[in-house]
């Protein structure tokens, strides 16, 4: 029996109080404490959804985020933020974070805030994001005199001082690795995922599940996270890559949970629900590892739709994941 | 008629910062406040506010600053038919814009722009004035679209809807022609070039002026040698932002159409020095690639992020490089 569950993949769109609350506190008129007591009852709502929907696992929306890197930049030595770049192929920019050295953690910026939201929210699995090591080190430049996977390893040791100070029963910790879906970016790592990852993981007590979305995950890409020891999870985009299927039984998932990205999220339009169990079904003949549990997920973060559709397509992933629950038992 | 120079013609590419009554004017017309007609005749004086800094900067081929657009994509969202409002999407930051929605069939309405450009025009003491329009995939790509629900389909259709403001256009005598497709560096892939090719013969087979197309801030170099199959004149491209990176590329694909040559970053309040405009003058000349007659000196991309101030002094700069250029390199 394959037990069907499902969480939002990342973070949330600000509404329009949340977009005026980073202003003002941008602009000063917010002191630190206001803003963030203020955003967390954005959060504490957006948690309310999830749990009322039957999510797996929580996220708090990451609403004070300009982008993935921003908060980990902000909060390291060592790296400043450049001009900006298109994220992926999306009409969104990020500032380029530009390494100078290795990154000194100043402060654990993911600790404080999932202190702060169990304070709030209470018992329930949350669910902590960060950049993967890889795709940091693509999306940055290096100006450290050494090459990209040194400083793929460095931001993994850096990023495993964040994720130690998570560790606990109720956190489980998702890295995003979309870099793994382009060329061009997975050749600056290319052949070291585990060596990046040997220094991102070492002393962690919790769940790890790694995704890869904006498109199909590189062969190569796929295959070296495989062998990449600790993880317990691999999340692929099933919206923008049609060759999950294939890729399943060529490699496998080798004895870790699968996670599927089904919901749209870069688009309004409503999912065709046949559409998604079609595309769920092909995954699961081809899947050959631990069928006990298959997770289903959005195709990327919600924050590239306008708020409203977020919140909706919260509650289709709910909806169409308790429809397959109940068609596949 | 004002005499535009010969060789490294001085130019910009499209918006310019919002003069604050044209911000209040958008909140307005928005509210239907004030109509659509009133709203055009009231931009006005903002436009000439613009007018009169590129004419005190001295360049040559201007544009309206498109002190009417809140942003390229919802102004004409909101003109067409088969279109809805949409809501607040992030493009950085705490920046976001109005992603507009496509719930029917692509319709032309009116005339969009054309009442800017030719106030423009009238007032730009003979120097020509640029007619800027946003592109068929650009418009597609930065909306959400529940009809068509075919990118090609819906992008064809918005290039007829254009081609039609650009015949208006170019009856009111517009000579050069401006379609900006900044959306096309999101997916550098020959097939998504091969529907913009598509869609710019059916904007331009035909036209009589000069055609332009400008992308910007991606890795147009992997499309590079199917864009020169473009039906068009001129590329506009950035280049300062990035260094000038894709200059390599220019002529590793042999580029043999005229260049709009981005030099100001749009991105950084620092003003670029003269000397600092014409070495990077110089560096495409140096290429053999381009003759000064082909080379359009601009900014990256519009100004409209930057304060006003520094938007002038970058291009009173821009144009000081040119004239020395014109001085030292022809």
């Amino acid at each position: 029996m394959v037990d069907v569950s499902c969480s939002v993949l990342g973070g949330y769109p600000r509404n329009r109080r949340v977009r005026h609350l980073v202003r003002d506190y941008e602009e000063g008129r917010l002191s630190s404490n206001e803003f963030y007591n203020a955003l967390m009852g954005e959060s504490i709502f957006l948690a309310g959804v999830q749990r009322a929907l039957g999510c797996e696992c929580i996220v708090d929306g990451m609403l004070e985020w300009h982008d993935i890197l921003r908060p980990f930049v902000n909060s390291w030595r060592g790296v400043y933020l450049s001009g900006l770049l298109r994220y992926f192929d999306n009409n969104f920019f990020y500032r380029i974070p530009v390494f100078r050295e290795a990154p000194e953690p100043m402060n654990h910026t993911l600790s404080t805030k999932f202190n702060m939201i169990k304070d709030y929210i209470g018992s329930s699995l949350y669910k902590a994001v960060i950049p993967g090591p890889a795709t940091f080190a693509a999306l940055s430049k290096n100006e450290t005199g050494k090459d990209d996977v040194w400083l793929a390893v460095k931001i993994a040791e850096a990023l495993n001082s964040e994720l130690r100070g998570l560790s606990g029963n109720d956190i489980i910790i998702q890295i995003d690795e979309p870099a793994l879906t382009d060329k061009e970016l997975y050749d600056r790592i290319r052949s070291h995922l585990e060596e990046i990852y040997g220094s991102l993981l070492p002393g962690l007590d919790t769940s790890v599940r790694v995704s890869v979305y904006f498109g199909c995950v590189l062969e190569d890409a796929y295959a070296e996270l495989l062998d990449v020891k600790g993880l317990d999870f691999v999340t692929l985009d099933g919206v923008d890559c049609k060759k999950i299927s294939t890729l399943i039984k060529e490699y496998g998932v080798k004895n870790r949970k699968l996670g599927l990205g089904v919901i749209e999220a870069r688009d309004i339009y409503e999912d065709d629900y046949t559409k998604v169990k079609t595309s769920v079904s092909k995954v699961l003949e081809e899947y050959e590892g631990d069928l006990s549990l298959l997770h289903l997920t959005t195709s990327t973060w919600l924050d590239l739709i306008p708020y409203e559709y977020a919140v909706r397509k919260t509650g289709v992933l709910s909806y169409y994941s308790n429809r397959i629950k109940e068609e596949v038992d | 008629m004002y005499k535009v120079p010969r060789y490294f013609p001085t130019t910009i590419v499209g918006s310019y910062p919002k003069i604050p009554p044209a911000e209040d004017l958008i909140r307005r017309r928005k509210r239907e406040v004030i109509g659509e007609e009133d709203f055009h005749e009231l931009v006005k004086p903002s436009i000439k506010v613009v007018i009169d800094d590129y004419l005190q900067a001295g360049v040559d081929i201007l544009s309206d600053g498109e002190q009417a657009r809140e942003d390229m994509v919802a102004y004409f969202a909101e003109r067409l038919e088969g279109y809805r409002g949409g809501e607040w999407v992030r493009i950085f930051d705490n920046v976001y814009f109005r992603k507009p929605v496509v719930v029917g069939e692509i319709k032309y309405l009116k005339p969009m722009a054309v009442m800017d450009w030719a106030y423009a025009s009238s007032i730009s003491n003979g120097r020509p004035v640029k007619a800027i329009l946003t592109g068929p995939y650009t418009m597609a790509d930065w909306s959400f679209d529940l009809y068509y629900g075919d990118r090609r389909e819906l992008v064809i259709a918005l290039a007829k809807v254009i081609r039609r403001e650009v015949e208006e256009f170019v009856k009111k005598g517009a000579n050069y022609v401006q379609i900006d497709e900044p959306a096309l560096s999101t997916r550098p892939l020959k097939e998504e070039v091969d529907v913009v090719n598509e869609a710019l013969h059916i904007i331009f087979d035909g036209i009589h002026a000069k055609k332009i197309v400008h992308i910007c801030f991606g890795k147009i170099e992997r499309i590079l040698e199917y864009l020169l199959d473009f039906p068009i004149d001129q590329f506009d491209f950035e280049f300062k932002n990035s260094n000038l990176r894709l200059l390599p590329y220019l002529v590793e694909y042999g580029f043999n159409k005229e260049l709009g040559y981005g030099v100001i970053d749009v991105h950084s309040t620092r003003v670029e020095d003269v000397q600092e405009i014409y070495n990077d003058i110089e560096k495409l000349v140096k290429t053999g690639l381009l003759g000064p007659d082909k080379i359009y000196v601009d900014p990256d991309c519009g100004l409209k992020r930057l304060p006003r101030e520094i938007a002038v002094a970058k291009l009173q700069n821009m144009v000081k490089a040119a004239e020395l250029a014109r001085e030292k390199l022809v």
